[in-house]
């Protein structure tokens, strides 16, 4: 008996054993093949190993299959009651471990395949803004992705790296897990204008304008291209011009800038410039156009020269003049007076003309310009009328013209006869001197 | 011809008296008879050439003689004398007087 009881003892260590490394056969098929831990992590626990639940406790992944339960059967009456005790035990917590082992199983089998890199938005050696977004395209799932500069997100295959990115020259590298790849841009990043907005116009709303000045407009930053409605634009930085010519009338002025894509319309009223004064150098002298006793006249009436004066008409107008009328080379005291381009001499204070007398006006005239000219008009009065059917102290015909003469009264005064010609009648009475 | 004055002034006409005399002479004239219508000097001749009434014997003296010139400056009457016979300022009042 004691000899069949070890027999017995045996053949059931000897079972265990065989089925142990059944166990083992099955379960190494399990084995994650690529980077899903080590081997040892998804290998089944043996039967030995159940019956120290503290390793399973412990976190061991992998346990006993449920092929095990039918041990339970086969237990004899003596082993039973130890083994139902760590069956027990071991059906509890391996169901759930063996739940975790299918799980990896299944995504061994359904594993998303590598993913490579398929296109950005702004292609490799282009320029791009410091704050631009460059959406890349993978043919798979990437896994996570990383980049060298700026930010990404995204899900699936497409992916989004946002600025700012380091102004200059950059290699952006984008790196993702599925695949382990990697793929390198390279840009010229340029800083980003902020927008502008219009500050100031040196011709305010509402004011009035020449059709040809500048309007000098000023930003807070840099507008990019500016435009105008009306008038020609040019400038640069902030400060920018706006020049005429401008419409004559109302204007409404509408100037558009690119940073910021703003505009601001500006009301004028624009009035027409009065062209400036040519200026003609005047080098022309004055020359004398007509004269009421010409020069080289002769037989003049000394009487009607006397009553009416002498009138001399320039070809421009006068500005000063030297002119004076001589007997011989005695002035006889005309006054001489300027109006526009005619000069009249007046006998005024001065001598009447006398028969058969040479006069000359004689002297000089200016331009405004200063330009000068000469003159010298000569004429000859006529002869006393003596009549030929008259001798001598006859006196003169009834009906002639009345000669005139300047001579002197009792108190030395000049008497001019023609002053008084013309208010009353004369009577003139010639005697003997007394002594 | 003084006490005639007013008369002739009434007839529309004035009086001017014209003589060889020199200024001083002419004032001592207009002084002494208290003269006061014109008296002119004429040493040079000028005005006794002019109306023809130089002395046919001498040429320092201006014949005796009388014109009236009418406002529109011709000579509307006139009077040739001698030293001994005049014309009276009635004449002239009455010449001025009939002008036209």
């Amino acid at each position: 008996m004691k000899i069949l009881s070890i027999l017995f003892i045996t053949f059931l260590v000897v079972f265990a054993v065989g089925c142990n490394e059944m166990q083992n056969q099955v379960m190494k098929p399990i084995t994650m093949p690529d980077d899903e831990g080590p081997a040892e992590d998804s290998t089944v626990t043996s039967v030995g190993d159940m019956k120290d639940p503290s390793t399973e406790t412990a976190g061991t992944k992998d346990d006993t299959p449920p092929e095990t339960e039918p041990m339970d059967d086969e237990t004899t009456d003596e082993s039973e009651e130890t083994m139902e005790d760590e069956t027990e035990e071991t059906i509890v917590e391996p169901s759930d471990e063996t739940e975790e082992t299918m799980d990896v199983e299944t995504s061994n089998e359904h594993q998303t395949p590598d993913a490579a890199f398929v296109s950005a938005t702004f292609t490799d050696g282009t320029t791009i803004s410091e704050n631009a977004s460059i959406t890349i395209t993978f043919d798979n799932d990437p896994g996570e992705v990383t980049v060298s500069d700026g930010s990404v997100s995204g899900s699936g295959t497409s992916w989004t790296i946002s600025g700012p990115f380091s102004v200059g020259s950059l290699s952006l590298t984008i790196s993702w897990t599925n695949g382990s790849g990697s793929k390198t841009l390279n840009y010229t990043v340029e800083a980003e204008t902020p927008d502008a907005a219009f500050v100031s116009a040196t011709y305010t709303d509402g004011t009035t304008i020449s059709e040809n000045d500048s309007i000098t407009i000023t930003f807070d930053n840099d507008p990019g291209n500016v435009s105008a409605s009306s008038g020609t634009v040019s400038g640069s930085g902030t400060t920018w011009t706006i020049s005429g010519p401008f419409p004559v009338g109302s204007l409404m002025l509408t100037i558009s800038w690119t940073n910021g894509s703003g505009s601001k319309t500006l009301n004028y009223t624009v009035e027409a410039d009065t062209p400036d004064p040519v200026i003609v150098e005047d080098t022309t002298s004055p020359e004398v156009s007509t004269s009421s006793t010409a020069n080289g006249a002769t037989d003049v009436d000394p009487a009607t020269v006397t009553q009416s004066g002498i009138t001399i008409t320039f070809s421009e107008s006068i500005s000063s003049q030297t002119l004076k009328l001589l007997k011989g080379s005695t002035d006889v005291g005309w006054t001489v007076t300027i109006s526009g381009n005619t000069i009249t001499l007046t006998k005024g204070t001065g001598s009447d003309l006398e028969h058969g007398t040479a006069y000359t006006i004689s002297g000089t005239v200016r331009d405004g310009a200063g330009n000068e000219t000469t003159v010298s008009i000569t004429f000859t009065t006529k002869d006393a009328p003596v009549q030929e059917s008259l001798g001598r102290g006859e006196g003169l015909r009834i009906g002639v013209t009345a000669p005139t003469f300047s001579i002197p009264d009792s108190d030395g005064n000049t008497f001019n006869l023609s002053d008084s010609i013309g208010s009353t009648n004369i009577v003139i009475v010639f005697y003997r001197y007394r002594h | 011809m003084q006490e005639n004055y007013d008369d002739i002034i009434n007839a529309g006409g004035s009086l001017i008296a014209i003589s060889r005399d020199d200024v001083s002479n002419a004032k001592g004239m207009v002084d002494d008879e208290n003269i006061t219508f014109t008296v002119l000097s004429d040493s040079g001749k000028t005005a006794i050439n002019a109306y023809n009434v130089l002395n046919k014997g001498s040429d320092h003296y201006a014949q005796p003689s009388a014109f009236i010139i009418k406002t529109d400056g011709t000579i509307g009457w006139k009077s040739i004398d001698s030293f001994n016979l005049r014309t009276n300022s009635s004449t002239i009042v009455s010449a001025l007087e009939g002008l036209d």
